[in-house]
């Protein structure tokens, strides 16, 4: 991972254990729309790779 | 009060206390700022940082103080240059108080800056803003029970609506009390300590949370849900985007260029009925050097200003409404494949009214790779001034039908050559900086915050860019007006000269010397090319004089050959006054410019040649 993506990450709320929802996918392959915490963010695909994400409860996010 | 220079290089003033005020992106610290600082901000360069802060100097409740605005950041660790700065400037500067300031609704991840903070042991205070948003969410914050965990004292304001307000000050003056202004030092070894202590930190972030915050069950903003299922919609978020910048577009335009116009009227007014009375008694060349060449900068310095101040008050408008960064997610997926990103497509978009302030609007870009590509392409971006000249041009040589065949033509090659340049160069001006934007919740504007925002850009654009433009305008005229006794821009004259030197360079494009000496005026400002060519021929640019001159002299395939070039080839001064002072590098300015003449001469070879070949006279 590139330096800076982890601290940006985790300073936007993405942490290990952290629940992630996402809202919305943009066309062409366009960057994802994700909620975390009280943050909604857009994270382009290719840096949305390098975290790993189990698939979760689908119920509404709780912070 | 007595000055003098530390062992650092900083002038510092005794008895007077530095207060910087700290916090992330979108959780309204500029309006903080503006707010307790009221008019008496200026931005400087801060010794030893080479990057430019707001500063002011006030009085606090009898107290001197220093207020710095230092760049909204993330992340004390992160790694983008503004966080570089921020750490160069805790390193460098004794600071008396850092006042912290977060969104409170986001409180979940912004606590970690103020617990960097606290880490470094800084004397601080910490502003939690937006408090009604967080009221509105459903985010319960104990105040008393935060300040007891962080040690810090902590108040609820909401800066936007001028909420507490009068108690932060009060807070400030109170921290600033209880110390020594000057007394401390800079941070050593900050990087390192906050380094060791990130994992206490983490830890120390969740057990204060569930002691001091409760968060609400469900997200509670349908406002924001609602409004983004259509603005983010798969289909049609892009067309009603578009449209919304085309109204926007029309509004600035519709009442700025009228604006534009009675400014330019008003001062062309004093200069004739005015000053050139006034200057009747002297010398021919030195009234022409004041009332052609400098009164003319001034005024076309000038003109910039209604334009600049509406197109800040429209996007102050869609930035803090939150759609800003809906339209970057739009259109990042185009954007990302020419190494830019959504919001240099807004700029570009902007662009096409004028320039000038799209490359100002670069400022919200953190990665300067991303920021310099963004200016190198903006410039192509077909702006209303050279617009006036093709409107002209295409009623000269063209029927109206097939005039806006080649008006259309040259949007589409606009475009092109913005892509193509991006395509070239996204290589040298790689963005560094992976693209994780917040979207932040919809929020209504206020009048009083977009004004005084779009007023201090204007300012900071008069400030920075006039000496530039007047330099510019001056060396033109001179160029026209020299060796003493020429007519204005003849052949005699040095820009005359220059015409015929340059002929074995745009001979081949179609361009004589005396459409060289136009495209020379074209370099100040597109709007002074109409009625340079009018000097030229000898002949007014109004009543249809001017265009018989030059359809009489100049083949239709050099009108267009003449338009490629214009179009492509640098703006105006004024854009290249601005590229300059926002890069602050001189090497990428000339680049800039060369770049765009080398494109605008392949553009118009290429099709004069082909012209010519295929018996197109």
């Amino acid at each position: 991972m590139e330096p800076g993506l982890g601290h940006r990450l985790e300073a936007l709320g993405i942490k290990p254990g952290q629940q992630v929802k996402v809202l919305r996918r943009g066309w062409w392959s366009g960057p994802i729309h994700l909620r975390v915490g009280m943050t909604e963010l857009m994270l382009r695909r290719v840096d949305a790779a390098r975290v790993v994400v189990l698939a979760g409860d689908p119920s509404p996010v709780n912070p | 009060m007595t000055h003098c220079l530390d062992a650092t290089g900083l002038v510092q003033v005794h008895g007077q206390a530095t207060v910087a005020v700290l916090g992330m992106p979108n959780t309204g610290k500029s309006t903080l700022f503006s707010q307790l600082t009221a008019a008496h901000a200026h931005i400087g360069n801060w010794p030893g940082l080479t990057v430019d802060l707001m500063q002011a100097e006030l009085t606090l409740e009898g107290r001197n103080v220093q207020l710095v605005d230092l760049p909204g950041i993330y992340d004390l660790r992160g790694h983008s240059e503004d966080e570089a700065v921020v750490r160069r400037f805790l390193e460098s500067t004794p600071v008396d108080l850092v006042v912290i300031i977060l969104n409170a609704s986001q409180i979940d991840r912004q606590l970690r800056l103020a617990l960097q903070v606290r880490q470094l042991g800084l004397p601080a205070l910490l502003l939690l803003n937006m408090a009604d948003e967080a009221r509105r969410f459903g985010v319960a914050i104990d105040i008393e029970e935060l300040e007891r965990r962080l040690a810090l004292p902590v108040l609820l304001i909401s800066a936007k609506y001028r909420q507490g307000l009068a108690q932060a000050r009060q807070a400030i003056n109170r921290e600033l009390a209880a110390s020594e202004p000057g007394a401390g030092s800079g941070v050593r070894d900050l990087e390192a300590r906050l380094a060791a202590a990130d994992a206490d930190r983490a830890a120390a972030m969740e057990t204060i949370l569930d002691a001091a915050v409760t968060f609400p069950a469900q997200w509670r903003d349908a406002l924001t849900r609602r409004l983004d299922r259509w603005l983010l919609h798969p289909l049609l978020g892009l067309p009603i985007f578009f449209l919304v910048m085309a109204l926007m577009f029309q509004a600035i335009y519709a009442l700025g260029v009228p604006m534009q116009e009675a400014l330019v009227a008003l001062i062309e007014n004093l200069s004739l009925n005015v000053l050139t009375p006034a200057l009747a008694s002297w010398p021919s060349f030195a009234r022409g050097f004041i009332v052609d060449g400098v009164v003319l900068g001034i005024g076309t310095v000038s003109a910039f200003l209604p334009v600049i101040f509406l197109f800040f008050l429209a996007m102050g408008v869609v930035e803090d409404s939150g759609y800003l960064s809906r339209a970057a997610f739009l259109m990042d997926a185009f954007m990302e494949r020419l190494g830019l990103d959504g919001r240099s497509f807004v700029l570009s978009l902007m662009g096409f009214g004028c320039n000038v302030p799209a490359i100002l609007g670069t400022r919200v870009m953190r990665s300067s790779g991303l920021r310099l590509l963004s200016m190198l392409v903006i410039p192509f971006s077909l702006c209303s001034a050279r617009l006036n000249v093709f409107l002209f041009m295409a009623s000269v040589f063209f029927s109206p039908r097939q005039g806006a065949l080649v008006i259309f033509g040259l949007y589409l090659l606009s475009f092109a050559a913005a892509i193509l340049t991006a395509l070239l160069f996204k290589g040298r001006f790689a963005s560094e900086e992976a693209l994780v934007l917040e979207l932040p919740p919809y929020r209504l504007p206020t009048v009083l915050q977009v004004l005084r925002r779009a007023w201090a850009e204007v300012r900071h654009f008069w400030f920075w860019a006039r000496r530039y433009i007047i330099f510019g305008v001056v060396a033109i005229w001179l160029l026209n007006n020299l060796p003493l006794g020429v007519a204005p821009a003849s052949a005699a004259s040095l820009s005359g000269r220059l015409g015929e030197l340059l002929q074995p360079v745009l001979a081949p494009i179609g361009i004589n010397p005396r459409l060289t000496v136009a495209l020379v005026f074209g370099f100040i400002a597109k709007e002074i090319v109409l009625g340079g060519l009018a000097v030229i021929y000898g002949q007014s640019a109004g009543h249809g004089a001017l265009g018989h001159a030059l359809a009489s002299e100049v083949s239709w395939v050099q009108a267009v050959s003449f338009m490629l070039f214009t179009l492509l080839y640098t703006p105006c001064l004024s854009t290249v006054a601005v590229i300059r002072t926002e890069s602050k590098r001189l090497g990428f300015t000339v680049f800039s410019v060369l770049w765009s003449l080398v494109l605008a001469w392949l553009v118009s070879f290429c099709f004069y040649q082909l012209a010519w070949l295929v018996g197109w006279r």
